[in-house]
This record gives structure tokens, sequence and C-alpha cells, in this order.
């Protein structure tokens, strides 16, 4: 385990090294720092992983020493009960903030954030009966962890020790957390909200859990500080450590392990030593992230990876090993299997299906039934309501009236991960997938809904977890071979070609464990060779069993798959028969070549 | 009790209006760029700088150093918008968001190097006697705000309705790919709007910075409360802002008359956190009512 082993020295040494310097001020510096790695750790767990831009999150850094200091100062708990259930108490306060917080869209919910953070600072400055108000709370009880008369080992080793050790703990927790469903579905929302929950993945979920774990981690960090310096204050709960927090994590290195820590500790050491007035220091602040932010992306910690790509580091502190490297071709293994049958097939059924859009009637009283393990296409001409009439069976839209049953149970109006988690997944449109996660990773991250999510279970990697990773793995392999992509497995989704996209798309679906598969135009776009590929793999798929609705425009294709097709014209179901019959209906041709064809 | 709430309602009346011109030029530059320019604040705290130096160091009376502020405040934010938010342009939007978050400590922090942390006074040509109608006690500088401000406003409208350059930001903040189609030339109309939306907080900063001080960091409150009239008076919308603006400046200084002043600085942020738990998306949608 070379990774661990490094992560150990580089801990360890972080721990004594500073002891060598028996400089009290110095002593101070380090310490701090490294208290302040809690609060960029769960910034980068909300910023970095799950990819939300909760600008005003540094704010739980300061709640966490606040809660501890009151609960050690007014309520006499002991220290490590106070710093504790100071943590707990941020992560309630951050779960109350989160959950309105997450209903605002884009720069609004940034600022939305920025508004709550300021909301809590200024009730710690008026709310004098509980927060002292702007003067702050002086004399809070420090960290004692050996007798006082100890003098072999500095109570700033103490401190260090300790706070090094619980360092080291969160991140071997995350760590075990990062390569779990949890860290995947993290990475899922931040990569693409509307595939993640259409592979059964709740985004609310997830950006809470996210939330919440960061702003106790925050918090867990706010107490240590509030009960090593002694001293807390509003300051600690305004914009400049906002500020501070960002370009320790930037600079540092977002969505890395190791980046918030390098970030903490080079950015709170150097500006102290450069020993800068205040104001200056605040100024190279903001320039060194102006300066991040412009000429390193990265952080310190992609540095760090560029060395490590080139010198064959990789293996020792690079992302977590993949699995095996299987061997590529050979024969195409069978779909049934690939991933463990966790839903059983059903049929849908639409009964007088409406959706209305401010006055346009994009589908009109639609109905029809499908029986598991048909293979339907659903056509139309442009703007006849099939990609509506998708959205609505999946979740993302809710029908204005009508009813949509899937094995018998009522699933009009539902949200989309609820449905995939019945057994109904759906393709896009335009292509889409996780585009920074390899082609590997998109598919395990697709299995979400029949992976084990228990956190704890992940952490202590119980013989439960490990198998179930297990069947992952191997599930990942077969859908990796059946769709053709064994040799890019590694490859960033964003970089395959074209055509490898829309396989990997349909390998998603399939990944899910659904029973039921809507593509949305799967061959568009693609050459003659691609398109019979996509048609192989549907055909597979019929094979095995599922059902699939696939809506396209090619019609030699839709001939040569589907043995029953549903035409749409302007919302309304047209038709509903075989492909011959479609062939010579005459509404069917109206619809495409409009009424003289049909009269000629 | 009704003299002091009407005093209250003048007084609101007049830092909303100053609320008001921070908030259109965070709207103008939040409608291109999908951003928020946090350094906005510190364009209304240079404002009230360059304004103190025109009077103070330069000897300019003040009425054309409020002209000469708003024209420097302009170069800045043009200089600030070349710098600091192009070369991001084609990275995540979060990036120039904290680009311009950069921007603004490092401003902030320069003029506390350069001018020192203390509250500086411009000197103002406005007689300290009030002017009382009946229960009302008015100063001559206060009907000025509040007459500059909405004249202010008002230009700003015709601006963005009845020019070129107006009806060229309007058109690439509804759509961006639509406008550029149409031969719109972005980087210039980019530049322009930087220059207006700092000019802009550069006034504010010149009219309320003579009233109250100018110091490092006052620019931080105006502009939260700028983004929470953009939230609240709906994108593209100038009489909404202004009007937003005229309100919460009512309800802030009611809630300090009658209230509490420390509490003061919640209202805003309460009621656009209600606005956007009902309407997550702001209030309305840029070009729908014009300018």
């Amino acid at each position: 385990m070379p990774r661990v082993a490094a992560w150990t020295v580089a801990l360890v040494a972080l721990a004594l090294v500073p002891s060598l310097m028996p400089n009290a001020y110095v002593q101070y510096v380090v310490n701090s720092s490294l208290i302040f790695a809690f609060a960029t750790i769960g910034l980068n767990i909300i910023f970095g992983y799950a990819g939300q831009h909760a600008f005003g999150f540094p704010v739980f850094f300061g709640v966490g020493a606040y809660a501890s200091a009151l609960l050690a100062i007014d309520a006499g708990w002991p220290l490590p009960l106070s710093i504790s259930f100071g943590a707990i108490v941020t992560g309630l306060i951050s779960a109350v903030i989160g959950f309105p917080a997450f209903r605002l869209r884009g720069i609004y919910f940034g600022v939305g954030t920025i508004a709550y953070a300021y909301v809590i600072y200024i009730i710690a400055q008026n709310w004098v009966e509980l927060t002292r108000g702007p003067m702050g709370i002086p004399l809070i009880p420090p960290i004692r962890m050996l007798p006082d008369d100890v003098e072999w080992l500095s109570r700033d080793t103490q401190v260090r020790l300790l706070v090094v050790a619980v360092i080291g703990l969160v991140i071997f927790v995350l760590d075990r957390l990062l390569s779990s469903p949890l860290g995947r579905a993290w990475l899922a929302v931040r990569e693409n909200e509307n595939l993640a929950s259409s592979v059964g993945i709740s985004p609310l979920r997830y950006q809470m859990s996210a939330f919440v774990l960061g702003a106790v981690i925050s918090g867990l960090g706010g107490g240590f500080y509030a009960h090593y310096v002694g001293f807390v204050s509003p300051t600690e709960l305004g914009f400049h450590y906002i500020g501070v927090l960002f370009i320790m994590l930037i600079a540092g290195g977002t969505s890395t392990l190791a980046g918030p820590l390098v970030g903490s500790v080079v950015f709170g050491v150097v500006p102290e030593l450069l020993r800068v007035a205040e104001m200056a220091r605040n100024l190279l602040l903001g320039l060194i992230l102006l300066a991040c932010i412009t000429l390193l992306p990265e952080g310190l910690a992609g540095i760090w990876k560029r060395i490590g790509a080139t010198a064959g580091f990789r293996r020792v502190f690079g992302q977590a090993v993949s699995g095996s490297t299987a061997a590529d071709c050979g024969p195409t293994p069978p779909v049934e299997g690939v991933t463990p049958s966790t839903v059983a097939a059903a049929s849908l059924e639409l009964r007088g299906v409406c959706k209305q859009f401010e006055g346009l009637t994009a589908l009109d009283d639609v109905s029809f039934a499908i029986s598991p393990g048909e293979v339907v296409g659903l056509i139309g001409p442009n703007g006849a309501g099939k990609t509506t009439l998708f959205n609505i069976v999946t979740g993302v839209l809710a029908p204005t009236r009508g009813s949509i049953r899937y094995g018998g149970r009522e699933i009009g109006g539902r949200a989309p991960h609820a449905i995939a988690a019945l057994g109904v997944t759906r393709t896009y449109q335009i292509t889409s997938l996780f585009p920074e996660l390899s082609a590997a990773d998109n598919i395990r991250t697709a299995t979400h809904l029949w992976s084990y999510r228990n956190p704890a279970a992940a952490v202590l990697r119980t013989p439960r977890f490990r198998k179930i990773e297990e069947d992952i793995a191997r599930s990942v392999d077969a859908i990796l071979s059946l769709v053709g992509l064994q040799s890019n497995r590694e490859t960033m989704a964003a970089a395959l070609s074209y055509g490898d996209q829309r396989r990997l798309e349909v390998a998603l679906a399939l990944a899910t464990g659904a029973r039921l598969i809507l593509l949305d135009e799967p061959a568009a776009g693609l050459n003659a060779g691609e398109t019979e590929e996509i048609c192989d793999l549907i055909r597979r798929l019929q094979a095995a069993g599922f059902t699939v609705i696939v809506i396209e425009h090619d019609m030699r294709m839709v001939m040569s798959l589907c043995e029953r097709i549903i035409v749409l014209n302007y919302g309304r179901r047209i038709f509903d028969g075989t492909p011959q019959d479609a062939a010579s209906n005459a509404d069917v041709i109206e619809a495409y070549l409009g009424a003289s064809a049909a009269d000629a | 009790m009704l003299e002091l709430a009407l005093q209250q309602v003048i007084n609101g009346l007049l830092v909303g209006a100053i609320y008001a011109l921070m908030a259109l030029g965070l709207m103008v530059i939040l409608g291109i760029l999908r951003i928020i320019n946090m350094a906005q604040g510190e364009l209304y705290m240079l404002g009230g700088y360059f304004c103190y130096l025109s009077v103070v160091t330069l000897g300019l009376p003040y009425f054309p150093a409020i002209g000469v502020a708003m024209a420097l405040t302009a170069a800045v934010g043009m200089l600030m918008d070349r710098l600091t938010v192009r070369p991001l342009l084609r990275r995540p939007f979060y990036m120039v968001f904290l680009s311009t978050f950069a921007v603004s400590i490092i401003l902030q922090n320069a003029a506390e190097l350069l001018w020192g942390p203390d509250p500086q006074t411009i000197p103002t040509p406005f007689s300290p006697w009030p002017i009382v109608i009946g229960p009302v006690f008015l100063t001559s500088q206060r009907l000025f705000i509040l007459f500059a401000a909405t004249l202010g406003a008002a230009a700003f409208f015709a601006f963005l309705r009845w020019t070129r350059v107006g009806m060229a930001i309007r058109a690439l903040a509804r759509d961006r790919d639509t406008a550029l189609l149409m031969g719109i030339d972005a980087d210039r109309i980019q530049t322009i709007t930087f220059g207006l939306g700092s000019a802009l907080a550069g006034a504010a900063g010149a009219l309320l910075g003579a009233m109250f001080n100018v110091y490092p960091t006052m620019g931080q409150l105006p502009l939260l409360k700028g983004f929470t009239l953009v939230v609240m008076g709906g994108m593209g919308s100038v009489g909404g802002i202004f009007s937003a603006g005229l309100m919460l400046g009512v309800a802030e200084g009611l809630t300090a008359g009658f209230i509490s002043t420390g509490y003061v600085d919640l209202v805003a942020f309460v009621t656009m956190l209600l606005v956007l738990m009902v309407r997550p998306e702001g209030l309305s949608k840029w070009g729908k009512a014009g300018a």
C-alpha cells in the first residue's frame, strides 16, 4: 500500500517537523493553518467533488467555532463533547440552510449562500445575549490533553498531534467514501445533474449530504480553532475568511485529497513568514487568488500530479487504482446477467396523457400500452411531441392530465430518480454523459441503484460492501466489452469519439439495471456503420428480454428493429401497429408527406 | 410617532435610490456575463475616494468632482474587465465570479494601504441647515442625492431603451448567440457595459460618500443590497429595480426607527431569500418588458 505509506509519512512529518522549531510564533502559525485544513476539506467536498458553488459555505467554520465555544463556556461541557457537538450543531444549521438553498439555480444559488452567511454574521453581531456581540467570546477553555506539569511535550505539539491525527482520519474516511456509491453520486451530480437523476441518483439528497458532511468537517475545525486560539469574534464569520478559504482550496487544488491540506499549510504559513503588515497580506492573498485562477486552475496539487504523471509517481499518489485491465476483444458477452435483475420487467401503460405548455398542447390524449420485451419505435415529424412523451414517462416533466402506469403503479409526476428506481431509464437526444469521468467510471456511476449505498459500510469496507463493489467491477467490464469500449475504458467520456459516446449512453442505461429503456434518437448523426452497431446493440437488448422504446428518424432502422411502431403527429397518437401497416396508412403518409401525397 | 415614521421614510427613499444605482450596474453586467461582479462594491468605494481626492487634492468643486469620479471609476472597471474577466471567459463561470471576488479583496486592501482605514469626509457646498417641511427635516444635500439618483436611473433607462448600444446590450443579455449572429460586437459591448456599470457604482459612491464618509470597506453592504434588488426587482427591469430600491430603503428606515438598528441589514437578505424561495430563478427574465 504505497499510497497509505506516503500519506502516513507526510502526516507524521507535518505533525513532528514543526516541533524542531521551538519558536512559539511558528508553532502557532503552523497549527492554525492545519486547523484551517478542516474548513478547506469541507469546502472541497461541496465545491470540488459535488460541484455546488456554495460561495458562502466557509461561514460554517466560524459557526463551529461559536457553537463549541458556547457549549464549553455556557453549558460547561468538557472539550471533547463541546467540539463534537459543535460540529453536529454546525451540521444541523447547514441542513436548515441547505434545504431551501438547493432550490436556487445557477448564480442565485451561489449568492443565496452568501446572503445566508451574511445573515449569520449579522445575528452574531446583534444577538448579544447568546454570542456576546461584536466583541466576540474571550477566554475559551484551551485544549489540554496531558496534565499541565508535563514538560517533555509542549502544548503546541500536543494540539498538533491531535489535529493531524483527526485530519488523517477525516482524509481516510473521505477517501473511502469517494470510492463508494456516495462519492460517485457526488461527482455525478457535479458532472450532469439531469443524467444523474436518470440513472437513479437523487440530486437533492447528494447535494445535501455533501453540504452537511462538509459543514460538519468545517465545524469540527472551527471547534479546534476556538479552543486553540482561545477567542472567537464575528470576524471569523465574515467575508475575509470566505476569501481566504477559497484561496487555500483553489490554490491547493480542488477535487483532490491532498489539495486542501497543501493549500491550507502553504497559504496559511507563507504570508505569515513574509512578515508583512495585515493589509498588505490581504492584498497579497487577493493577488494569489487571481494568479491561481488565471495561471494555475488545477492548483498546487495539479502541478504535483503533472510531475507525478511524468515521473511514474502516479502509482503512489494518483487516483485509486482501477480494476483489472481486461484483455481486449474476444467474443461479445451476452447481455443477460451483466447487471443483477433487481427489478422485474413490467408493462407500461399510458392513458389519456395530455401536456400543455402555456396554451400550447404538446401531447393530446395519448394512450397506449407496451408489454415487457417489446421493441417499439416512436416516430413522427419534428415537434410531434416524441421527446415530451419521453420526458413525461421518465419524470422530467409532469403530465397536465392522464395516467402513466408502470407495473400497475402510477408514475406520472414522480421524480426521475424515483422512476429510475422502478426500472425505467432513458438516453437523451443530445449526447448526455458524465463528461470528465472515464468510460468505466461513467458505467460504474450508473450502477448506483443496485450498489450498496451504506456509507458506514463503505468506510469499514464490510464483506457485503466489497462483494457488491466486486460485482459492480465485473459488471462494468462486461458492459464495456458489450459496447466495445474496453480499449477506451480509462478515456474521459468527453474525449471519446461521437459514435463511442452514443454507445456509452446505451451502456449507462443498461448499467442501471432498468428493464425499460427509452432511447431518444440513439443513431442521430451516426454514419451507416455506427448505426448498424447501435442496431445490433438494441437487438441484443431485445434478445435479453429488455423492453425498448426508441425515437428515431432513420426509417430503415425503425423498420428493421421494431415489430411495432407508434406515430405521433401534433401531439396526437395517429397510428399504432406494425411497420408494414404504417407504410400504407393514409394518416401516417399525410403526416409525413402532406395531404396531397395521401390523395395521390 | 408619525413624525419619526415620515422622517424614516424620507431617509429610506434616499438610501434606496443609491442601492438602486448599485443594482442597475450589477444588472447590466449580470445580464451580459451571467456573473455577479463582486468588485462592484469596491468600485462604489473608489467612486467615493476619487470624488474625495478631486475635491481635496485637486481642489475641484464638488459637482464636477462627481463627474471625474464616474469617469475614473469607469476606467477602472474597464481595466478590470480587460485584465481579470476577459482571460477567463472560456472557463467555468464560477472562476470569473471568484476572479471578481479577488479583485474586490485587492482593491479594498489597496485602498486601505493607500488612504488608510480612517473614514474621510468629502467637503460639499451644501448648507448644513435643514429645510423644515412640516414635521420632516431635510437638507439640500439629501434632496440633491435623491434627485441625482433618480435622474441617473432615468438616464440609464433611456439609454438602454432608445440607443443602439443599449439595444445591443439588451440583445446580448436576452440571447447571446442570436445577438452574435446579428453582428453585435460582443467585445466592444462588454467593455461599454463594464464602463457603464462601474460609472453607476462610482456615482453612487460619490453621492452617498459625501453624505456619510468614505472608507475602504464602505462598498460591502451596498454590493449585497444591490444584488438583493436585482433579484427582487427583476432582471432587466430598470423601473422594477428602482422601485424595489425605494421600497427596501423605506423598509430599512422603518426597521431602524421602530425595531433595531442592528437588524436593519437583515431586511434585504430575508426578503430576497423569501423571494427566491418562491421564484428560484429571480423575479422576471431579461427583456420581457423592454428595458
